[in-house]
This record gives structure tokens, sequence and C-alpha cells, in this order.
């Protein structure tokens, strides 16, 4: 799977799992949906996928903080709206969502994609038709855009002026 | 003194009902919609994020498009909004050195490592309207301007490899030691960040406070503190060091997972100034620094932002306190637009009791000195 993390360590224990909400988090809901849509119509027994919310949707804020200079002294720079949601599948496996923005739907979608992809019998199913996929279209997006930026980049020169010639 | 006053209940919804047609203005002419606003006013949406201290596009666009393009008005409206929501959680210290670059630009260094990314910038441009955006066009804008996205493949990788963009402060500058570096304090997790949000304003103030305040004051009245600054009023002559624009990941550590999660990304600028150097009898002259960071893009505010963090460390510094942009009370008290609208507009509110009382007042202090011309100079010290 291309690496789009960067900044978490994929070898932690929790490394795969990481990878996975954030590539999820990342999503729109139409991209998420359709491939939801897309995989329930192969596999039947997802459509009515049973679960209960041990948290439903709801949207609140993160504090998000910076450091001064970049890496110094730490403060408060503004809040940023995140929705999150926790489901249970029958098997026990308990799905997670925190995703920024106010997107109930995503966040109750991405929760059972994080539910299930710690099961045994959906998780390589879903890492191939959703997490791999989506992980490689961020990638591929951010690629482009680096490519854009860059040719915006610039050499200058500077001149010698006048009487210092 | 405001006192309330009651009725007008009809006279108040009809003006709401004025207020509503003006702004959706003439039915012929398509209505506004939030995606066109956070997609074509990105700026204005960027600044309403920024001063409402709510990094939420679709809400601040909402805002502005609620607000009639009042942008005060917008972020009043954001900061009400953002009181009803629960505090979920604090963000990891967002790493700024590992953004996604939109644009970098140093003004110390014309070769860095990374290179300077001028990005959608107005620098440059002949600030000449441009007429044939009169007229809505469809065509996207123009092609020929972006050829070099479709280099060879090579060229492109090797763009895509040159990533590695240090900190020109902390990185290059401080190589030699010829930057101040920036002060942790001792047992971090256990140092309580300053959060205005949830306490009252004391003073004095730490730097994290005062760099909140900053990323939340109003952009005019942050640009003119730090304008003051380069005319002499705190000298501390500043260059900026390096722009970053871009976009980071926002990461949290939720209790009931107990390991860091990312949940999406966060668009930012980030300012930092290379300023006036000093130096003392036991440490050897360098550079000192001021650090600005502002939710969008908004380029004006960060420069701005580390002008006046610069001026505010005068104390730490030792630098005598000569000008406003260097007293943190008198910048605190005063950066934050929705205060300062709230209490200069409400003037205008009803104040018929009060004004009552002081026109009784004015009517005795008449007929007083009337009365008695020789109490004359004794009346109107009272009255001052």
């Amino acid at each position: 799977m291309t690496d789009c993390l960067g900044q978490l360590d994929p070898k932690s224990t929790n490394g795969e799992r990481q990878k996975w909400l954030s590539v999820l988090a990342r999503c729109t809901l139409k991209d998420l949906q359709h491939h939801w849509n897309e995989l329930t119509k192969s596999e039947a027994n997802l459509s009515n996928l049973p679960y209960r919310f041990l948290r439903k949707a709801e949207t609140g804020l993160v504090m998000v903080r910076g450091r001064a200079g970049g890496d110094g002294q730490q403060f408060n720079l503004g809040e940023v709206s995140v929705t999150r949601c926790t489901v249970c599948l029958d098997s026990d496996h308990i799905g997670y969502a925190y995703i920024r923005g106010r997107d109930h739907k995503k966040a109750e979608l991405v929760a059972v994609l994080d539910a299930l992809l710690q099961t045994n019998r959906w998780s390589q199913k879903i890492r191939d038709t959703f997490v791999m996929p989506l992980a490689s279209a961020q990638e591929k997006a951010k690629q482009n855009r680096k490519s854009q930026i860059a040719t915006s980049k610039v050499d200058f020169f500077t001149m010698v002026r006048g009487e210092d010639a | 003194m405001y006192v309330a006053v009651k009725g007008g209940e009809k006279a108040i919804k009809n003006a709401h009902r004025l207020l509503a047609e003006k702004r959706r203005g003439p039915k012929e002419i398509p209505e506004l919609s939030i995606a066109q606003i956070k997609e074509q006013l990105s700026l204005s949406v960027s600044r309403v994020m920024a001063e409402g201290s709510l990094f939420d596009e679709d809400l601040a666009a909402l805002a502005i498009k609620q607000a009639r393009g009042d942008l005060i008005e917008a972020i009043f409206l954001i900061r009400a909004y953002r009181t009803t929501l629960p505090r979920l959680a604090y963000s990891l210290p967002i790493r700024t050195d590992k953004m996604a670059i939109e644009r970098r630009v140093s003004a110390t260094y014309k070769d860095l490592p990374g290179g300077q990314i001028l990005g959608p910038t107005f620098d440059y441009t002949h600030r000449l309207l441009d007429f044939d955006l009169l007229e809505a066009s469809d065509a996207p804008p123009s092609e020929e301007q972006a050829p070099d996205a479709k280099k060879s493949q090579t060229e492109n990788d090797i763009q895509a490899s040159e990533t590695d963009m240090p900190r020109v402060l902390g990185g290059l500058l401080n190589n030699e030691g010829l930057i101040q570096v920036e002060k942790l304090p001792e047992n971090e997790n256990e140092h309580p960040v300053g959060d205005l949000t949830r306490e009252p304003l004391e003073f004095p103030v730490d730097r994290d406070q005062r760099l909140q305040n900053l990323a939340r004051g109003d952009e005019g009245f942050i640009l003119s503190l730090g304008y003051s600054t380069q005319r002499g009023y705190a000298r501390n002559h500043a260059f900026v060091g390096e722009i970053r624009l871009g976009t980071v990941s926002i990461e949290i550590q939720p209790p009931e997972l107990g390991f860091t999660i990312d949940i999406g990304d966060l668009e930012i600028t980030e300012c930092e100034t290379v300023n006036q150097f000093q130096g003392s009898k036991t440490e050897p002259p360098q550079f000192t620094r001021g650090y600005g960071l502002v939710f969008g893009q908004n380029e004006r505010k960060a420069i701005s932002m580390a002008l006046v963090d610069r001026a505010l460390r005068a104390k730490e510094m030792g630098e005598d306190i000569v000008a406003p942009a260097q007293d943190e009370e008198f910048v605190m008290s005063h950066s934050d637009n929705i205060q300062a609208t709230g209490f200069v507009e409400h003037i205008k509110l009803p104040h018929y009791v009060d004004f009552q009382a002081e026109l009784g007042l004015v009517r005795r202090m008449r007929e007083e000195q009337q009365d008695t011309p020789a109490q004359q100079a004794q009346t109107q010290q009272a009255a001052e």
C-alpha cells in the first residue's frame, strides 16, 4: 500500500489501523458510498450488516495546537470541527471514527469500516476494495498537486547595481 | 449604561425580513452557493476561519453568505456557533515541517534546500483590473499557463524527490548558532497550555496566550500594529525568514483508542521572521525571532502576527517597553474584533434612560450656574 501518511509510525503495532483510519478520514462521503455500494453488490450479507452504536455520530471541536517557531512552546491555535462515532459489530469488534468536518453519515461509515477491517472475515476484502484504491488515489492527487506547484519554483538571482559594478 | 427596552417586535420582524430580502438581492440574479463562496472567495473563507477561530470551510462560507459578505459579522456567527459544540480533544502540536507545501518563500536566503516555490500568490501581479473577469466564463483558466505540469515523468520525479524543505530559521541559521533557539518549558507534559477560550485574560501573560490571541485577532489591527513596529514604534527590524502555505495533518490521541490517529488535513500559513540581533555581556550577538501561524491562506496576517509576536517579547529580551505593539495588555485587550465591534456598535442601541439621566444632569447644572454665577468655576470642575 502506498504510504500517504508520513508522520505516523507504520511499524507500531497499530500502524496498519492508523493508516487506514487516516485514508478513510480523508475520503469524501461520495467516494466511500460509491465503494460501499460496489462492495455490497457482490457481498449481499454486508448490505444488512447488523451493528449497534456505542456512540452515535456527534460533532464537536478539537483544539488545534501549534508550536512557537514550529518547534518551541505549545499554544492553542484555534478549533476545528470534528465528528466521531463508535459502532460495535455482532462479533464484538469495535469500530471508531474521528473525522474532520460535520458529516455524520461519513463518520458512521468509517466506524463500520474500521470494525470490519479488524475482522478476519472482511479485513482483506475491505483493504482491497476500499483502503488500497482510495490510498493510491489520494497519493496520486498529492503527487499531481506537487507537480503543479513545482511549476512555480523560482530561481531568483541578484543583480549588481550601478556604481557597485 | 444600557437599560433593556421592550416592544417593537413587529418592526424588528419586518426589519429582519428586509434584511433577508437585501441579502438575497434581485430574484433574477442566481443565488450564491456555499460551494461557490468556498471555492471562489476562499481568502474570505480563510479570514473568517482564522478570526472565528474555527476551521470549517463550509461553515465559514455559510456565515459569509448569511452576513452578506460582512466578514466581521460572519466571524461573529462562527464564534457564536462554536460555543454550542463540545470540545472533544486537543490535537498534538501540528508539524509544519511536514507540511504538504503549496507555497514556500524566504526573503533571507536566495538558494535554499527545497527551493523557493511561489504557489498561488498575488505577488508579482501588476494589480491591473482584469476586465475579462467581468464576463463569467466556463472555460478553465488558460491551460497553456501550466505546461510544466505535463513535463516528462523524470522531471516530475526529480521535483517530487526534492521534498525535503528544512525550516530556514530552525534549520539553516541555527546550524551556526546565529539565531535564538525556541525554548521548551521543562516537563512539557505537565506544563498547561494557556487557553483564552477557557480562562479569563489576566496580565501578565505568557507567549502561548499571546500567540493564541494574535492568531484569532483582527487582521487589520494586527497589520497596523505590525506596520507600526516597522515605522519605528518598537525597533526590531525584521526579515521574513520563511513563509509556508500548505496542509498539515491533524492528529489526536483519543483515550479510548490509546494511540495517535490522523483525522484529516488543515490548511495553514506560517511565517517566521528574523529580527534585529541582540547580545549581552555573557551572550554573543544573535538574531531574535517572531512567529506567525494562521488558519487558511493568509500571509498578510501571518507576517503581521510574527512582527507583533516579536514586539511583545520585549520584556523577555530585556527591551524597554515604549510602543503600543510591545504592550501586551494594550494589544491583547484590543485585538479581538468581536469584542471590539460589540462594544463600539452597542452604542447605537437604545440608551434612552441613560441619556435622560445625563440630560437631567446638564439641565440642573445649567440652572445652578444661572442661579449663582460665582459657582461657575466649581460647577465646571464637577462636570469634568
